[in-house]
């Protein structure tokens, strides 16, 4: 029952007043134990270990994509190449992660020693946090990915996009300035190295070959010519197949 | 020792025990400053009696979850905050931003220089007069620092920001007043 009207500051009579209106309605009160605090604080921390570890998972599979879709290796020497490279990261993913980030934000931001740091500050270290754990969580993506040909968890619904000027394959055959190599639909390419100024790598029968560039039918008149040293592709989908 | 000699943090751990005469202490200690808080900050002085009530209620409810080692006014501030703040979206007598953009940018430390702190009489009285035109997010702050005399780490406590938050808080808000207050009070002031 709330009380009449309080003069400002309140005399002794009031005051009593006040204090036993407190008391009548603590009486009726039960305080809560200590358990439901602990309790409380197990689901807390469950719940926020949680959130990290999805968040990473999150961020090492958009690792993954980026390299299986090949956007990861494109060197960044001219605009071009930086609007594939941007093209190519796999958004939904970097989306999800930004909402995820923003989750363990708001509910860290519950404990003492986050919130004496400007949210941005809080944000950045989880971000960076997560980036570092995620690349090093891909590398486990990779090998879950190479056992089993599949993902923990394949997200049918995510469509990296592949930039049109990308193209991924094992090698056929390989001469000075050319490659010729098998995608993993079995469609054959070749690919001539035009641009004067990279050097053409030595390029091996059966190893995985990355190459960017505008393609005609079968033909690939390409910019840059790089081997894969990777595990995605070295013992995994093009050597199963 | 009697009761009224001891820490509140040491009441609070009696209360914990289920110690209401404790509790009864601490209620009369803290009133006047909460009722004081209230008054200001929700500009409603009937709801602002029934919300410090609701404040000492929930304090004695979770009173276990108050942790003895840390300061018992910044625990029982942050409860009334809570409880305020709750009550002003409830009715919708006043926008709240979901997003203070004031705690997301590192601030250099805004502590001002003891000329422009001084929390005297004159100063208070200015504050008391202007406050009815700001907004809750200033108001609160001048509240806490001017007519409860908080102090700055305290009310980052209460209200979970950066301490150079509540220094560019409190320098915005006294610009804020000055714009709101007319030029002879403001005389009278300085």
């Amino acid at each position: 029952m709330p009380l009449p009207m309080l003069p400002e500051p309140l005399d002794n009579k009031h005051s009593t007043d006040f204090v036993d209106h407190v008391m009548a309605r603590i009486e009726k009160e039960q305080q809560k134990s200590r358990w439901y605090f602990v309790l409380r604080s197990i689901l807390a921390i469950t719940t926020l270990s949680l959130c990290i570890l999805v968040l990473i998972y999150v961020v090492a599979l958009g690792f993954f994509l980026y390299r299986v879709m090949g956007g990861w290796y494109i060197p960044m020497r001219g605009w071009r190449e930086l609007l594939d490279f941007l093209i190519a990261a796999p958004w939904l993913i970097v989306f999800v992660a930004g909402v995820l980030s923003t989750i363990v934000l708001s509910r860290m931001r519950r404990y003492a020693i986050v919130f004496r740091f400007p949210v941005l500050f809080g944000l950045g270290l989880i971000v960076v946090g997560a980036a570092i754990g995620g690349y090093f969580t891909e590398r486990g993506l990779t090998k879950i990915r190479l056992a089993h040909d599949t993902l923990p968890y394949e997200a049918k619904w995510i469509k990296p996009y592949t930039p049109a000027r990308v193209h991924i394959g094992t090698v056929v055959r390989s001469g000075e300035r050319f490659v010729e190599a098998e995608t993993l639909e079995g469609e054959i390419w070749y690919a001539e190295l035009v641009n004067e100024s990279e050097q053409m790598p030595i390029l091996l029968r059966g190893e995985t070959v990355w190459v960017y560039g505008e393609k005609d039918k079968n033909y690939i008149r390409a910019t840059y010519i790089r081997s894969i040293e990777d595990d995605i592709y070295w013992d995994g989908i093009h050597d199963k197949k | 020792m009697n009761n009224s000699e001891i820490s509140d943090e040491a009441l609070a751990q009696k209360a914990q025990k289920g110690d209401k005469e404790a509790f009864g202490v601490l209620v009369r200690r803290y009133q006047e400053a909460l009722l004081r808080y209230a008054r200001r900050f929700l500009r409603d002085i009937e709801k602002a009696h029934e919300l410090v009530q609701e404040v000492f209620i929930k304090a004695w409810i979770n009173i276990v979850s108050f942790d003895t080692n840390r300061k018992f006014s910044s625990w029982l501030y942050r409860i009334a905050h809570n409880v305020f703040i709750d009550s002003i979206r409830a009715s919708r007598s006043e926008p709240l931003p979901l997003f203070d953009t004031d705690t997301f940018f590192p601030h250099p430390i805004a502590k001002d220089g003891a000329d422009v702190v001084v929390r005297d009489k004159e100063t208070k009285k200015m504050i008391e007069s202007g406050l009815n035109s700001l907004n809750a997010k200033y108001r609160e702050v001048l509240i806490l620092y001017y007519l409860n005399e908080l102090e700055y780490q305290e009310i980052a406590d209460i209200l979970r920001i950066p301490v150079a938050t509540v220094g560019v808080r409190l320098r915005r808000a006294r610009m804020a007043l000055r714009d709101a207050l007319p030029p002879d009070a403001l005389a009278y002031a300085s």
